[in-house]
């Protein structure tokens, strides 16, 4: 009787048995194309009584295998991520039909064939068109990046959004997995588990993380850097991002819901997606930005500067041809009031001072007055808002103490910029803002001219010899370097020249008496005197052995005026001359009136592709080896964007093979092979096929016994 | 190893996919020509072919500003020649004028002809260019260089412009003058320097003898601050037969010369004739030297042919002028020319090492950016066979199931 009930058990168990066997591999072969499904495998322990006892089904995981997957999925996502932004910049930046330096050398062409024939206006309006199209390129890079920083803020935010809800989806799960691990400590939930799974894994692809396996099945999430996202009690902690106080510099925060505490991550190592993007950003776009700034504001501000020294079509004084942009400050968010204001320039011919950098202006002791002052203190910060060091590695810090503050009071600091407080006394002690100089810049640069004659080809001055002059002198070059025009002579740049086109005559330049250096008598060979244009002497240079400069020389004696040493540059033009002159020989300096056939500025103008204008490095004073050109400069941020893609391309492509790996590695273990559940089919199908003969031999020895017994 | 049923697939696909990817890239660069798609394929040769293309466009440039520099030297040379060659017969007609068989109605004839190479000298200083600029006016091209003004009371042709040149850069360090101002080719030429007795107790007459010794002597003595040091005094001595020379500006004794009042008397260049005994003085200014263009020199001329009272030494003095006036104009043009040709030469040759160098950089270019059609074809046919072999062998490994033999 025993025997056979034992039997008919063993069969039954048996059956069950090979049906749990069946149906975990049926689950797999149903589950071969799901994300993140771990195969299964059902382990069977013989009854001490005979039969098979109690089933376990679990995961066939290796947890390394599935530890180095996230890893490699974190660390390619980061360089997926920054390679592909990359290679947008890289693009538009780079493509040779298209390129800014094309535009750049059109628009110097475009110069040198005005120069080539000052009188013609065709040749004059072409220059002010390719300035246009110049100004439209800056434009259109610039307006590509900034789309691709907004671009970028908004991956951001929907980003952090997505890490947030699988950050809650993976505490959801621990605390569901510890319920019914809790309940059921035979079977580990799998289900749950791989669903837990694949959202750390995603949640990888977006950030770089740790994770940590409790014995309760739940699983702990930490960034790489080391903060908690999901925690031990159940609790966890989600991404929120700001900007203060650029709204379009966002940085990456933490946010603890239920303490309230709020953390800032380093953005640019927190891995994944987010981290890699992060990089791109700071490394690559902020950059390519500002240089794209500097290069424009720089090359219109050279432009300006150097059409002021000329005279133009219509016989003046050459003006703007560029208009520079204002740029007001952004307030940080803990300023005192949020509507106070800061605006910021660039200082008309200071632009090759400019830097990339960005500046913290903070205002202290701002004191009411005519006018009211205030102390500055300015600090030069990077794009990511870290201290910009000098070669000794301290922060570049500048202060200036009771600077003018109000409406129209612009003032001088470092790098060639001029800030303006129109709030006068209004600021708080600590009230801050940020500038960014050259950030946008290149989309608000203007033409300031649309008028072909306002190009100042020519040169303002004219000397000329007088017809009855013995010597064999001639003049072999003028030079022009100040045209400030100032009837009250009051600012420290005066030059000679006036508003109505001429030099200033007697009685009328700095310091009164004598008028501007109008005429140059020698009255021996090595002995000159410089006269006004009334022939009163200024001062005479005796015993010199060049006749180049001939005005610098006179400034150098001790009868030059004191109230023009005084200035900046006066007259602020100067000729030389070649030769042996004779006594009684006279050279006159005057404005050069209809002398519009002259290409001596625009040559300058032209050169100005050739010259360092441009300041390299932040951290060293501009000048030397600190400049370089247009080009230079423009060919410098192409191959950094070029060798940065390279080296993340490479790199990639690293990280692609290692992932590829890695998921091998945990597809080799965990994942479902069709073949091997066909095998395992068969081999069930006959244990089940056996079982069930089992118990139908279980069935025939007792219906013999019963039989027997009959 | 294990291989799950989804691992044979990704792999498959991922081997055609990369397959895929690089046929594109080759595809790409051999139908652009290019083997740097984008700067991170090479960025220093991106940089470099930024900094070279630069070269190039400006090069470029350069060379349409030689083109443009040449022709309008050109047309300044054949300008000058054309004065050189009427100013030639101009000499031409004053050697004949002085001819002691012609009289009053054949200088008339002259004079014409003279008139005539006058008109074309004052034209020709006028010149225009392509764009109806004076080239020679300097910087006030839009006026014309010289006027024409019979009622003024010196020179009747005047310089109107100013000395301003224009340069053209047609190399990064060479800029060459593109013009001359009339100023220095034809207004800042001397006359021919006199004397002029100008007082003494007896009455004397004097004229150039020997010009090139007078001109020496001029240009060493005449002083342009101080006019009195230009007088001069001849002093006959006690015995009658010495004359001092002193400057009665300065007082200095010039020199001791001896003296014989029955033969003309020659002093540097300077011949005199006076008659004086012991004590007796003449007075002489060396005259203020006058600048004068060669079309002033020749209307001058042609007024002095006009009078018919014209002859002896009048004559001579109108000829000596007027061929000092040729010469030292000619002087001046023939520099000009030279000039003119020396920078012809240098735009030429600038051209030449631009073309050169035109080719070398392109060369170089080229090397960094251009495919190497050879290989990158190889390397396509490699690449198809790659990606053909992942598509079939795909087919072959994914269509084994164990499912198809139950």
């Amino acid at each position: 009787m025993a025997i056979t009930t034992d039997l008919l058990n063993i069969a039954t168990s048996g059956l069950r048995a090979q049906q749990t066997l069946l149906q975990t591999t049926g689950n797999n072969i149903s589950n071969v194309n799901t994300e993140g499904y771990v195969r299964q495998r059902t382990s069977l322990e013989a009854e001490k009584n005979g039969g098979v006892g109690q089933s376990y089904t679990s995961r066939v995981l290796d947890q390394f295998a599935l530890n180095q997957m996230r890893r490699d999925t974190s660390h390619f996502s980061e360089l997926e991520a920054y390679y592909d932004k990359a290679q947008l910049l890289d693009e538009a930046f780079a493509n040779s039909d298209a390129s800014l330096s094309t535009s750049i050398s059109k628009f110097f062409a475009s110069l040198q064939t005005a120069a080539d024939e000052p009188n013609n206006m065709a040749a004059r309006s072409l220059v002010l068109g390719e300035g246009e199209s110049l100004l439209g390129h800056f434009a259109y890079l610039s307006g590509y990046t900034q789309d691709l920083e907004s671009d970028l803020n908004i991956e951001f935010e929907s980003l952090t959004d997505r890490a947030n809800s699988l950050i809650e989806k993976i505490a959801d799960i621990n605390q569901q997995i510890k319920i019914t691990q809790s309940a059921n400590v035979k079977d580990t939930p799998g289900v749950l588990m791989d669903q837990r799974d694949q959202a750390i894994l995603e949640l990888s692809e977006l950030v770089g993380l740790q994770t940590q396996n409790r014995d309760d099945g739940s699983t702990l999430v930490y960034l790489d850097t080391g903060q908690a996202l999901v925690m031990e009690d159940g609790t966890f902690n989600v991404f929120s991002i700001s900007g203060d106080p650029d709204p379009n510099n966002k940085e990456l925060r933490l946010y603890n819901g239920t303490r309230g505490v709020t953390i800032n991550l380093p953005d640019t190592e927190v891995g994944g997606r987010i981290g890699g993007l992060y990089t791109y950003r700071d490394e690559l776009l902020n950059d390519a930005q500002r240089s794209l700034g500097q290069i424009s504001l720089a090359l219109a501000d050279a432009v300006n500067q150097q059409n002021h020294l000329g005279m133009d079509l219509d016989g003046q004084l050459g003006g703007d041809i560029f208009t520079l942009p204002t740029v007001a400050g952004m307030e940080y968010k803990d300023n005192s009031n949020l509507a106070l204001r800061l605006n910021s320039r660039v200082e008309a011919g200071r632009a090759n001072e400019l830097t990339t950098a960005d500046y913290k202006i903070t205002i202290n002791n701002a004191t009411a007055g005519a006018p009211a002052t205030a102390d500055l203190t300015v600090e030069v910060l990077n794009p990511d808002g870290t201290a910009v060091t000098d070669i000794n590695g301290s922060p570049l810090v500048f202060t200036y103490n009771g600077v003018n503050a109000g409406p129209g009071e612009w003032v001088s600091i470092a790098d060639g910029l001029q800030v303006e407080l129109p709030d006068a006394a209004s600021y708080a002690d600590g009230d801050a803002f940020l500038i960014q100089p050259t950030k946008y810049a290149a989309q608000y640069l203007d033409m300031n001219t649309v008028r072909g004659e306002d190009l100042a080809l020519a040169s303002p001055i004219r000397v000329s010899s007088d017809i009855n002059n013995l010597g064999d002198t001639i003049i072999i070059g003028t030079s022009v370097t100040n045209t400030t025009v100032d009837a009250t002579n009051t600012d420290p740049d005066t030059s000679a020249f006036t508003a109505a086109g001429s030099l200033q005559g007697p009685g009328a330049a700095p310091g009164g008496g004598v008028g501007a250096p109008a005429e140059i008598y020698f009255t021996a060979a090595d002995t000159y005197e410089i006269r006004d244009s009334a022939g009163t002497v200024i001062v005479t240079v005796a015993g010199t052995n060049t006749l180049e400069n001939l005005l610098g020389q006179g400034a150098a004696q001790a009868g030059w005026p004191a109230a023009w040493t005084a200035l900046n540059d006066y007259p602020g033009y100067d000729f030389s001359l070649q030769g042996i002159p004779k006594a009684g020989d006279s050279f006159t300096l005057s404005f050069n009136t209809d002398g519009t056939d002259d290409n001596r500025n625009g040559l300058a103008l032209a050169n100005l592709e050739n010259v360092d204008t441009l300041r390299r490095n932040a951290s060293v004073a501009v000048g030397g080896t600190n400049q370089y050109t247009f080009h230079a400069a423009f060919s410098t941020t192409v191959g950094v964007i070029g060798e940065k893609v390279s080296s993340a391309d490479i790199a990639y492509q690293a990280a692609d093979a290692m992932l590829t790996h890695s998921k091998n590695w945990h597809e080799s273990v965990s994942g479902v092979s069709l073949d091997e559940e066909a095998a395992n089919l068969v081999r069930f199908q006959q244990a089940y096929a056996a079982s069930a003969r089992l118990l139908s031999t279980a069935q025939t020895l007792f219906d013999t016994i019963l039989s027997a017994a009959r | 190893m294990r291989i799950s049923t989804n691992q044979l697939y990704d792999r498959s696909i991922q081997g055609i996919l990369d397959n895929q990817g690089d046929l594109s890239k080759i595809q790409q660069q051999l139908s652009s020509g290019k083997r740097i798609i984008t700067p991170s394929d090479d960025p220093v040769g991106v940089a470099q072919v930024i900094r070279l293309t630069e070269t190039l466009d400006q090069m470029a440039q350069y060379q349409k500003n030689n083109n443009l520099v040449t022709s309008s030297l050109e047309q300044q040379e054949t300008a000058l020649s054309s004065i050189s060659d009427a100013l030639n017969r101009a000499r031409q007609l004053a050697i004949q004028s002085g001819n002691g068989i012609m009289n009053a109605d054949d200088r008339e004839a002259i004079s014409l002809e003279i008139k005539q190479i006058r008109d074309q000298v004052f034209d020709l200083m006028n010149s225009r260019n392509a764009d109806g600029d004076y080239i020679f006016a300097g910087h006030q091209s839009h006026s014309p260089a010289f006027s024409y003004n019979p009622a003024a009371t010196g020179n009747k042709y005047q310089f109107e412009g100013d000395e301003g040149f224009n340069r053209v850069q047609i190399s990064a360090n060479v800029a060459i003058q593109a013009g001359d101002s009339g100023k220095l080719v034809f207004e800042n030429v001397l006359a021919r320097h006199t004397a002029t007795v100008s007082g003494g107790s007896v009455s004397a007459k004097v004229f150039v003898d020997q010009q090139a010794k007078f001109d020496r002597f001029f240009s060493d003595n005449y002083d342009a601050v101080t006019a009195a040091n230009n007088n001069l005094r001849f002093t006959v001595n006690g015995a009658g037969n010495q004359v001092t020379v002193t400057n009665v500006g300065t007082g200095a004794t010039l020199d001791t010369l001896d003296y014989d009042p029955t033969v003309p008397f020659n002093y540097q260049g300077l011949q005199f004739n006076f008659n004086g005994g012991p004590g007796d003085t003449v007075d002489f200014q060396l005259d203020t030297p006058q600048k004068k263009n060669v079309a002033e020199t020749l209307n001058d001329f042609f007024l002095k042919l006009q009078d018919p009272d014209l002859v002896g030494q009048s004559l001579d003095d109108a000829i000596r002028d007027v061929m000092t006036g040729i010469d030292n104009g000619q002087k001046q043009i023939g520099n000009t020319i030279s000039a003119v040709g020396g920078r012809l030469n240098v735009a030429e040759s600038v051209y030449e090492t631009n073309l050169d160098q035109e080719i070398t950089l392109k060369t170089a270019r080229g090397k960094i950016e251009d495919v190497d059609y050879a290989e990158a074809i190889s390397e396509l046919s490699k690449q198809e066979t790659a990606l053909q072999a992942a598509q079939q062998t795909f087919g072959r490994v994914t269509n084994l199931s164990l499912f198809d033999y139950l």
